[in-house]
């Protein structure tokens, strides 16, 4: 199956998943960034740093978290990576009230939407809220086909 | 502008090249030139990319042990994440 979009934005809850392998989903979750590269390029709020990287500084070490950040700075292009400066989150706030998500999640819609990405997260509760009426495909980990 | 003659294009090449002109919407062969190229290049910089990619995919999985095995609690991932976000989590 042939994605729509050559770009992909990937939730940092995907990363962190993949990371933990006792997590349900996290088999799933690493396959999708083991097989990423196959299809696309990954488009990303710069918040996933903060994300990904703060979450391991606190739950596991600083060491893991630096390493982490290596391997996003690898991961994600740098002309594709979104700044979160006022710009891009006054035109992401709208999408809470429009879609009725949370804050942060709706930066990343907004970046899928901006860039006619791909968007894939493990939360089902942020993919079910967004309707048919996307212009983008929308994947939680278990319905992600590529 | 410099000219370039190029002598002995194979007969398929050529059908190929006219095609593609004709589908990229280039005008000249000039054009045609100046486009091939810059596919190309980004060919080019999307390879080196992908093997980025798979470098930090690869790099992140060997994480896996250590968060695993130091994730205190049995906070899920996404109960993590939801109060990283300050969502609440049930």
């Amino acid at each position: 199956m042939k994605p729509r979009s050559s770009l992909l934005t990937v939730d940092s809850n995907i990363i962190i998943a993949a990371l933990r392998t006792t997590e349900p989903a996290s088999s799933k979750c690493a396959k999708i960034l083991a097989n990423a590269s196959e299809h696309f390029m990954l488009v990303e709020p710069s918040i996933i740093y903060q994300e990904v990287c703060g979450t391991l500084a606190r739950k596991i070490d600083l060491e893991t978290a630096n390493i982490a950040k290596e391997q996003l700075d690898l991961l994600i292009e740098q002309k594709r990576l979104i700044n979160c400066d006022k710009k891009t989150c006054i035109s992401a706030f709208r999408l809470c009230a429009e879609y009725g998500i949370y804050a942060i999640d709706a930066l990343y819609l907004n970046v899928a939407l901006s860039n006619y990405a791909v968007l894939v997260s493990l939360d089902k509760e942020f993919i079910d809220k967004l309707n048919d009426r996307l212009p983008i495909e929308a994947f939680t980990v278990d319905n992600y086909p590529y | 502008m410099p000219t370039i003659l190029i002598k002995n294009v194979p007969e398929d090449t050529l059908k190929e090249l006219k095609r593609l002109k004709v589908e990229l919407g280039c005008e000249t062969w000039a054009d045609l030139l100046s486009e091939l190229t810059t596919s190309c290049e980004t060919a080019s910089v999307d390879a080196e990319q992908k093997r980025r990619m798979r470098k930090g995919a690869d790099g992140l999985m060997g994480l896996q042990s250590k968060v695993t095995a130091k994730w205190d609690g049995t906070t899920t991932v996404l109960e993590e994440m939801r109060r990283t976000k300050r969502h609440e989590t049930p």
